[in-house]
């Protein structure tokens, strides 16, 4: 009669852990996700720096260069797949009177995700993933519109965030960066 | 067996505990990564602030409005990189430090932010700060503006001067040399550039813009020559480590001065500019080389002997360098016609823009209006693709591209409205250069 109880306890350690394992791994996991998704964020803010570096700090023609410029920079990102879940776009844009206006854009033609810029809106892009049509007034965060006659360079990288354990709805999002240089 | 009864009602105890630790882990790491994303975004704001402050160091009629504007700038820039509140955080952006280093312009930029802590907090951290900093550097520059004054500008005059003048803005009269050079029959040279001294006078050579006169024809390769003189009267050991000629035309070039063959009048055996019509069969001559539009004197219109041009270019000296008769790519004859006049305008033109690039200068080009974009003259060749030849720019026809020179840009504008952006693109392609 001695061993019941200990052979009973014993199981009941075993139940115990098994009930808390989920509860353990309902809270663990999220933390998984939520790191990944701050490490993402990490390199789209990095990507965009970088980004708006080599638009405003590079040699030769933004359009001869933007496609190689983006291409170098989304082999930095690892482990974000930014051909599959990623897009970037550089803007040009000029100060114009206190308005700030879109001169070019490029988008980069090797990513996979469908998604618009947030600075500008091109509406018909050409071969080359430009688009240099008068594009009218950029969308320019407070502070970010240029003297008249100068010119920034907005690059914005986004990304399709995709979670490892969707336990709550509404978390595969797309996460966006941008820097102005 | 006592203590494997004890064992097991350990779990859930430990388990508490274990969770207490696992959330002030989690809180660690939530609140770092925090930091860590705050410390990127303040990175590139700071960047950003510096890049600005260097652009706008150009602003103001004064050294000290010039670098309040510099300042103001970077303040604007570090905001719109680095929103205020974000992730709960008090940046701080402090004042950048401009120092003057001959013709470069260094400027120290750094801030910190600070930030609140989440979860951390119950360990007693409730604030943590970042810092970050960064140097923006503005290179020398020696710049040569040439600008086509020719009749057929006459509408759109006041937006070239206008759009010329704001290009002028960008440009810092303490530190950058500039010179004004405007052409039509022959090249003017508005405002020498400073061969002793750094920076130019912007007020003289707004001035000097604005009492410019329209008309005339194209005589491109000697407002090239007058740009590239310009550029290389700076002391080789003076110049700035970036030199660039900015060339503006609406057309293609009709023109060109040297010595040629004059049967008469007696006396006119001098250095002019000869000119042909576009399609025509017109050749005509001469026109002073150093004048927008005037004839030389007593040889306004002058004949030709059978073989008037001149085996080189020899308005300054002979140039063997710059081949007129038999020159390339277009083949050029020794008779004075209009399709030998006209070949020998664009071989110089390209060539005179080659002979700079030889010499480390960069070559910008603006071309304005439709015109440019048919293919018309004597072999139907577009003056877009000429002046892209003359920068040598990546979508220059492969043919004239050369891969060992300094690469320039062409914008093309279609209608005086695009100047403005044309100028803002050169720029800012020139600035790129700069930093």
């Amino acid at each position: 009669m001695r061993r019941w109880p200990v052979c009973l306890q014993r199981g009941a350690a075993a139940i115990e852990a098994v009930l808390l394992l989920p509860v353990l791994m309902l809270l663990a996991l999220p933390a998984v996700d939520l790191a990944r998704a701050l490490q993402t964020h990490l390199v789209l803010v990095a990507i965009s720096r970088e980004g708006a570096s080599m638009a405003s700090r590079g040699i030769g023609p933004l359009r001869a260069s933007s496609q190689a410029m983006m291409d170098t920079l989304a082999a930095s990102a690892p482990p974000l797949d930014m051909r599959r879940d990623g897009m970037l776009f550089v803007t040009r844009v000029m100060g114009s009177a206190n308005v700030p206006l879109a001169l070019e854009q490029y988008r980069w033609l090797a990513g996979g995700l469908d998604a618009r810029a947030e600075v500008a809106r091109c509406a018909d892009w050409d071969a080359e993933g430009g688009c240099t049509v008068p594009m009218g007034m950029a969308v320019l965060p407070d502070g970010g519109t240029p003297d008249d006659g100068e010119v920034v360079h907005a690059f914005e990288a986004r990304y399709r965030f995709r979670p490892w354990f969707p336990l709550l709805p509404g978390l595969e999002t797309e996460m966006h960066a941008l820097t102005i240089f | 067996m006592r203590p494997v009864i004890r064992q097991s009602a350990q779990v859930l105890p430990m388990t508490a505990l274990l969770l207490v630790l696992l959330v002030a882990v989690v809180g660690v790491a939530l609140d770092s990564g925090r930091a860590y994303l705050a410390r990127a975004r303040l990175a590139a704001a700071v960047d950003a602030a510096g890049l600005a402050a260097a652009r706008a160091v150009t602003r103001g009629e004064d050294a000290d409005s010039r670098k309040a504007s510099a300042v103001a700038a970077a303040m604007r820039a570090f905001r719109a990189n680095y929103p205020d509140g974000y992730l709960g955080s008090t940046p701080l952006l402090r004042t950048p430090q401009l120092s003057f280093e001959g013709g470069r312009v260094l400027v120290d930029a750094s801030a910190n932010a600070s930030l609140p802590l989440g979860l951390t907090a119950v360990m007693g951290f409730t604030r943590m700060g970042v810092e970050a900093s960064a140097q923006a550097v503005r290179r020398d520059l020696d710049l040569a503006l040439v600008l086509d004054v020719s009749t057929s500008l006459v509408p759109v005059a006041q937006q070239v001067k206008d759009a010329a003048a704001l290009f002028l803005q960008r440009f810092s009269p303490d530190t950058d040399r500039i010179a004004l050079v405007r052409f039509a029959y022959g090249a003017v040279v508005d405002m020498p550039i400073r061969v002793a001294q750094r920076g130019f006078d912007r007020p003289a050579l707004r001035r000097q813009l604005e009492a410019a006169q329209f008309s005339g024809y194209t005589n491109s390769a000697e407002g090239l020559w007058q740009g590239h003189a310009q550029l290389n009267s700076v002391l080789a050991t003076q110049r700035s480590s970036l030199r660039v000629m900015v060339f503006f035309s609406d057309g293609v070039p009709t023109a060109f001065a040297s010595r040629f063959g004059v049967a008469g009048p007696a006396g006119c055996d001098v250095a002019g500019v000869l000119i042909s019509d576009i399609d025509g069969t017109s050749v005509r001559g001469l026109w002073r080389m150093d004048r927008q539009e005037e004839p030389v004197p007593g040889c306004a219109a002058v004949t030709f002997s059978p073989q008037a041009l001149p085996p080189f270019y020899n308005a300054h000296g002979e140039r063997a360098e710059l081949p007129v008769a038999g020159g390339a790519p277009r083949s050029v004859g020794t008779a004075p016609s209009w399709i030998n006049v006209n070949r020998a305008a664009r071989n110089l033109a390209e060539a005179m823009a080659a002979r700079a690039r030889a010499d480390g200068i960069h070559v910008y080009t603006i071309g304005l209006g439709p015109e440019l974009l048919q293919y018309a003259g004597a072999d139907r060749e577009s003056g877009s693709d000429l002046l892209k030849c003359m920068a040598n720019s990546a979508d220059a026809p492969p043919g004239c591209r050369v891969p060992s020179q300094p690469a320039g840009v062409h914008c093309h504008a279609r209608d005086a409205a695009e100047l403005k952006p044309c100028f803002a693109i050169l720029g800012a392609e020139i600035l790129r250069l700069t930093k």
